[in-house]
């Protein structure tokens, strides 16, 4: 592919996926600036092998893929850095739920206190609605594993929500 | 619905409630494009070679083999140098910018220049570059002259790849930048276009003493055998520039040893961890290219190293190990023999921070424009200076504030590959 016609194919399907990618990566991280790092982190190394990515049935599971291992990855190092010195690409607008259960921050909480791996299952599976063996292929783990870690991640919130809701 | 449905239920909902809290205003497409960019140019600016000895014989020398005369010294386009104390320095010359002639009295070698922001430092001499110049990358050529990568400082500039006489004059401006490498002696400029598959390779005076087409990218050129690096389906090409004549080497090579026998190959494992890398040694004397060391993956390669070149007597392996982002580098050194990690990787402690630097003929000292902000991300702070391979540094230059254009950390000093 020509570089002016894969910039163009890129950036085409960046803007077109970017909403989706932002809020996956938010639920990830937690957090707006590392959301927005791990965004741009993935979508580099996308480009980077976007010849190969835009050949494939679903370049999105690839994305997903890539942010997943990435922020895993952040847990392995010691430190990191940030890509940008400043943030305007993604927003976390205040909760506009007012109707929202008093419990959500205590499950919010307890949810970005999930490991990396464990809390990109329950995402993938609760959030992206993703089966069983589509969160295997992500995370690059047994379907055994996926069961594993969403079960254990629900007893613990069940445990969690237990201490909140009488 | 049972409890345990009733939990997955909340769990789906509260996700889903936090998700649609983000908003995206921006545009993530330049963004990204520009970080795979910028990867690229600091990936590329951290090859590092043996010291280019150049002496002042050459100049006549090399002029007088192109069929010119020798450029005339003109003494109107030096001045000395002023110490940078925290702001731009701004040289005045005594004269208008250089046009052709030669800096008098210095010829630029590895070990004595270095360019901040847009001018390049031989010694007390300075070679002026176009007002408002960031300079991305540049190697010293065996007459004294540069290879410079460039671009304007405006927001749209493209990046120029240009090979400049010791005065800064273009004597050869390839369209659309590209990728380079420098031969270790300084006599051969090996260069891809950026907007073609046009492969060439120069000479300090800017002629062409080969081209071909191809798709591969520049790996190394050592006197007059250039290697492209290619991947698994093309191979690695080893191209005699004298005879034409080429051999298919393995995949994934990225420097050679001045002596021609070993090469070094960097690539990254297609699985699904994507950030599995690899690095080995093979040996271009033997049947097979067998190889000599390989390191691999999580346990064999845990600080991602990727070389970029051999040292000067090939007993260790410049580049980096694996920042995520890559708007400043992590040095770094290996030793060939057992692939022992001599500077950076591990954990931050052992972290050197920067954005261009090379080791020297020495193979003991490295010359590193240095990121010495605290904590090292955002980098604020840009410094040159010299250190011991055991990491015993001395400042050569004061610390500079860091540019930051459109939120982008840029370093003020350029160390030659």
């Amino acid at each position: 592919m020509e570089s002016i016609d894969r910039e163009a194919d890129f950036s085409a399907y960046v803007r077109a996926r970017q909403k989706s990618f932002a809020r996956f990566a938010y639920l990830l991280t937690g957090d707006a600036y590392a959301a927005e790092d791990l965004v741009q982190a993935a979508l580099v190394k996308a480009y980077a092998k976007w010849d190969r990515i835009s050949g494939v049935e679903s370049p999105d599971a690839y994305v997903r893929k890539i942010m997943v291992n990435e922020h895993t990855s952040w847990w392995r190092r010691a430190w990191r850095h940030r890509e940008r010195t400043d943030s305007e690409l993604i927003r976390v607008m205040d909760p506009a739920g007012v109707d929202a259960p008093a419990h959500d921050g205590e499950l919010w909480a307890h949810v970005r206190s999930l490991a990396p791996q464990q809390r990109a299952a329950v995402v993938l599976r609760f959030y992206e609605d993703l089966s069983e063996a589509q969160t295997a292929e992500v995370l690059g783990c047994s379907v055994g594993t996926v069961k594993s870690h969403t079960s254990r991640a629900i007893r613990s919130l069940r445990s969690t929500m237990k201490e909140v809701t009488p | 619905m049972n409890a345990h449905d009733d939990r997955e239920h909340e769990l789906q909902t509260l996700l889903r409630q936090e998700a649609d809290r983000v908003e995206v205003p921006g545009d993530f497409a330049p963004v990204a494009i520009a970080g795979r960019r910028r990867q690229q140019r600091t990936r590329a600016v951290i090859g590092a070679t043996v010291a280019v000895a150049a002496i002042a014989v050459a100049v006549p020398a090399l002029w007088s083999g192109r069929g010119a005369a020798p450029v005339p010294a003109v003494p109107s386009t030096t001045t000395s140098v002023p110490s940078p104390t925290g702001t731009v320095p701004t040289p005045k010359p005594t004269s208008p910018p250089p046009t052709g002639g030669a800096p008098v009295g210095v010829v630029a070698t590895r070990s004595n220049t270095y360019a901040v922001d847009d001018t390049i430092r031989v010694g007390d001499t300075v070679v002026r570059l176009e007002k408002g110049t960031v300079v991305e990358s540049f190697a010293v050529l065996s007459n004294g002259g540069f290879v410079l990568m460039s671009r304007l400082s405006t927001p749209d500039a493209q990046t120029e790849l240009e090979i400049l006489s010791p005065a800064g004059k273009t004597v050869r401006a390839v369209r659309g930048g590209g990728s380079y490498v420098v031969s270790p002696d300084g006599t051969r400029v090996l260069v891809k276009s950026g907007t073609s598959n046009a492969v060439a390779v120069y000479a300090p005076d800017g002629s062409v003493v080969a081209q071909r087409q191809d798709r591969r990218e520049p790996g190394a050129v050592v006197g007059d055998v250039a290697y492209l690096n290619g991947d698994e389906s093309q191979g690695s090409l080893e191209w005699n520039l004298a005879t034409g004549a080429t051999r298919r080497l393995p995949a994934h090579i990225v420097a050679v040893s001045a002596d021609r026998t070993r090469a070094a190959q960097s690539w990254t494992v297609p699985t699904d961890t994507f950030e599995d890398f690899c690095w080995a040694v093979v040996d271009l004397t033997q049947p097979g290219f067998p190889k000599k060391i390989e390191r691999c993956g999580q346990k064999g390669n845990p600080s991602m190293f990727q070389p970029t070149a051999f040292s000067s007597r090939g007993t260790y392996l410049v580049g980096s190990h694996y920042v995520d982002g890559g708007f400043w580098f992590s040095a770094g050194v290996v030793r060939v023999s057992d692939g022992a990690v001599v500077v950076g990787g591990g954990d931050a402690s052992r972290l050197v921070s920067g954005w261009s630097w090379h080791l020297e003929a020495d193979e003991s000292t490295f010359v590193i424009s240095r990121n010495t902000s605290t904590p090292v991300s955002p980098a604020t702070q840009n410094t040159l200076q010299r250190c011991s391979l055991s990491m015993q540094c001395e400042q050569t230059q004061p610390p500079l504030a860091v540019k930051d254009p459109n939120g982008f950390t840029e370093p003020r000093y350029v160390v030659p590959r």
